[in-house]
């Protein structure tokens, strides 16, 4: 099989998970999201010689995150003002179970932070793969995922204690 | 942690999957491919003819004023050719032309020129989106591989990053983040603006400052915060 049919058979199996865990790093931002998965499938595709040899799944893993990282320092990638405030104030306390409020929550943590929540939590990979693919310390990994856990249930359920330092 | 994977699988939805996007990221791929090998293929052959003795200048220049049109009411049908204008950047295949926009022109930015075969998909008060005619991805707020045009964030500051280039009657500054480029420039009205220009284009940076000094950025716009 050559590169086009290969990468095309990934892609047609991966790219729904690709585009939710985007959702998650871009806190629910779908045009943000498909932003850096096209850009990430596009350096795949470059790349795939490489890629072919090893774990795709761990290759994309590792694109997404930094084309993640490189769209949030874009300089266009901006909050826009609202103008015109939510018409139905929120009635109940955020919770986990509301999608809205878990998505606001998230957009809260900074991307560095969020990102390694989301490695841990969505994907489950473990602090040295998470360290890997956040190009960083295994304990700078664990202080950023027990301080954006912190925040989240601080956020989503108010009579959550913060953990001990 | 179950509870907050439930939570997180909320965000993150279900999407489908499509034949069609699938396809788009195979010709982004392919596309992406070709402009690497040309671009390796071009350095080579500077490489070669140095080594053959020939000198050739290497020196970017800015665009010459009398190249990049200012004013839209004698536009000529197609943009100015390139010919003429200097430029140290490696041959790309298939650079899309300038053309003259005869269409509708949104509230808070207008522009002279448009990428021919492409088409201002969208705007608001913050972003002008520009995308090749038929591009799987029709909303004008996603700007991956698209032509953006937008002001500068309200908290920036300092002088723009990049290379200064004359854009129309002043100057500009085109900086480049892998592939894509960023022209940002301050109009008449004193507004930074910020453009956002594809690869796909095939375009130089004399050609970026082309459209930038064809672009107008009307009282509608409004800078976005960050």
């Amino acid at each position: 099989m050559g590169r086009d049919e290969e990468f095309r058979a990934y892609v047609t199996t991966a790219r729904p998970g690709l585009v939710r865990t985007a959702t998650l790093l871009a806190a629910g931002d779908a045009h943000l999201a498909e932003d850096v998965v096209q850009t990430s499938l596009t350096k795949l595709y470059v790349a795939w010689p490489r890629v072919r040899r090893d774990e795709p799944e761990r290759y994309a893993r590792r694109i997404l995150v930094n084309a993640f990282t490189d769209e949030t320092r874009r300089p266009w990638r901006r909050e826009r003002s609202h103008a015109v405030l939510p018409d139905t104030p929120a009635a109940d306390p955020p919770s986990m179970e509301d999608a809205d409020a878990v998505r606001r929550a998230l957009a809260t943590l900074p991307p560095r932070m969020r990102t390694a929540v989301v490695l841990r939590y969505w994907l489950e990979l473990d602090v040295a793969e998470t360290a890997a693919a956040l190009g960083c310390s295994q304990g700078t990994v664990k202080s950023q995922t027990a301080r954006g856990l912190d925040r989240l249930r601080a956020l989503l359920d108010p009579s959550h204690e913060t953990s001990p330092r | 942690m179950n509870d907050l994977r439930t939570a997180l699988s909320r965000v993150a939805g279900a999407p489908p999957a499509d034949p069609l996007l699938v396809e788009a990221d195979l010709a982004r791929g392919r596309r992406a491919l070709r402009r690497r090998r040309a671009a390796t293929g071009a350095s080579a052959l500077v490489l070669v003819t140095l080594a053959a003795g020939v000198l050739r200048s290497t020196a970017p220049e800015p665009a010459r004023l009398d190249a990049a049109p200012t004013s839209t009411a004698a536009a000529p049908r197609e943009a100015p050719p390139t010919t003429g204008l200097p430029t140290t950047e490696p041959t790309h295949l298939a650079t899309v032309r300038l053309v003259a926009f005869t269409g509708s022109q949104p509230s808070g930015y207008r522009v002279a020129y448009i990428p021919a075969g492409w088409e201002l998909q969208g705007a608001d008060p913050f972003a002008m989106t520009i995308a090749p005619i038929g591009s799987p991805d029709q909303h004008p707020s996603s700007f991956a591989g698209k032509l953006v045009v937008m002001l500068q964030s309200s908290d920036a500051s300092g002088t723009p990053q990049g290379t200064p280039i004359r854009v129309g009657n002043g100057t500009g500054y085109v900086s480049h983040a892998e592939e894509t480029a960023v022209l940002t420039y301050k109009d008449a009205r004193g507004h930074w603006v910020v453009v956002q220009v594809p690869p796909v284009l095939g375009w130089t940076d004399a050609e970026i400052a082309r459209f930038g000094a064809g672009v107008e950025v009307t009282r509608d716009a409004q800078p976005g915060v960050g």
